[in-house]
């Protein structure tokens, strides 16, 4: 088995917001939606992904509160907020013109 | 509403750092349960289970350190642990402390000197109007420079369409005060009445020469007091302009007092040569 591809620290941010953009999630959900919707490939790090965490919610895109957990314990669960929601959809777009942009670079050279 | 709340987040990592840490270590653990639970959900014994999450999650420290940089005041709380730390290291070495400080304070203290000195003579703007245009004129005597007799100085300001203006001063002129006190040798000059307006300053008390008293012949007893004599000599009198002292035995009529920032031949002195 190959070992989880790494993320790029600004795409970390990008897939955080869009993972809670329906539903408030905690930090372990979030991490575990990424991995599976993306078929395994994408695995964040507790690493990366706390201190991402604590970035977006000092730059206020998200914030966040206690709650309880699916099996009842106390989690700090994320939401984005209404600057967050516009903030995803310029990442959203600008993530679409990047890999365009270099998906037809692979195609064409 | 977004400016509050990031507000609200940073003050609360500046304040209550502790708070937040605590939080992240509630955080921190939650994760570990629930990926303890998953991997029994998945088969493995609690043993097994913990020691998959402990590997899975990492070091918790620096993912508390990494989180703390990026609060508000980070770098104020890592200088006050760097100040600390160097003044530990001063301590613990006091001989190669004392002497480097004690090298430090003598180059600054020297710096400082030589700066202050370069300042006052190169740097310092001349305190009178548009110092950038004045300058000073010289006469040439033989390839060497030569002051300017009054005559030639009569001639010069007729013919002149260079200058605003071209105003006299001998600058190394001693004056022997005697009369009430102690005797005593002043250093001083000799001006033009136009002097004055040419630098663009005034007497604090009293006036300027006149040009009648500016004129060969004419009534030349009369002197302009520096603000330092003034004070010093005459305990700051303001009844001062209109007496008379005695220099060399002549009494001469004090017209006028200078201000603080004016004095004579330094100011001169210091003037760019050109």
């Amino acid at each position: 088995m190959s070992k989880p591809t790494d993320l790029v620290q600004g795409t970390v941010d990008l897939l955080i917001m869009k993972t809670i953009a329906l539903e408030p999630l905690h930090g372990w959900a979030i991490a575990q939606r990424i991995r599976q919707l993306s078929d395994e490939i994408l695995q964040v790090q507790q690493g990366s992904l706390y201190p991402a965490l604590q970035r977006l919610e000092r730059q206020g895109w998200i914030t966040a509160e206690w709650g309880a957990s699916e099996n009842n314990r106390r989690a700090r669960f994320y939401r984005l907020t209404k600057a967050g929601k516009k903030k995803l959809g310029a990442e959203e777009a600008a993530w679409e013109r990047l890999s365009n942009g270099i998906g037809l670079v692979l195609r064409k050279a | 509403m977004r400016w509050h709340h990031r507000l609200s987040v940073a003050l609360r990592g500046w304040f209550r750092s502790s708070a937040v840490d605590r939080e992240l270590d509630e955080e921190l653990q939650f994760h570990f349960d629930r990926q303890v639970d998953d991997y029994i959900a998945g088969g493995m014994s609690l043993e097994q289970a913990r020691r998959a999450a402990a590997i899975a999650i990492g070091n918790r420290d620096s993912i508390r350190e990494i989180s703390r940089d990026g609060r508000a005041g980070a770098w104020l709380r890592q200088f006050g642990r760097d100040t600390v730390f160097g003044v530990r290291l001063l301590v613990k070495a006091p001989a190669f402390a004392l002497s480097s400080i004690a090298i430090m304070a003598l180059g600054i203290g020297s710096v400082a000197a030589i700066f202050s000195v370069v300042y006052g003579v190169v740097l310092k703007p001349l305190p009178f109007r548009d110092p950038g245009r004045l300058v000073q004129v010289w006469s040439l005597n033989n390839g060497q420079r030569d002051g300017v007799n009054g005559a030639d100085h009569r001639d010069w300001r007729a013919a002149n369409t260079v200058f605003t203006d071209i105003a006299l001063v001998n600058n190394l002129a001693n004056f022997n005060l005697t009369g009430s006190g102690e005797p005593e040798r002043l250093l001083g000059a000799r001006i033009g009445a136009n002097l004055l307006p040419v630098l663009g300053v005034s007497p604090m008390l009293g006036r300027n020469f006149s040009d009648e008293e500016d004129e060969a012949g004419g009534n030349n007893r009369v002197v302009l007091l520096s603000h330092a004599l003034w004070q010093r000599r005459f305990a700051s009198d303001q009844s001062i302009v209109g007496r008379s002292i005695s220099l060399a035995g002549v009494p001469h009529e004090v017209v006028g007092v200078m201000g603080p920032t004016f004095s004579i031949p330094a100011a001169i002195s210091s003037f760019g040569c050109r």
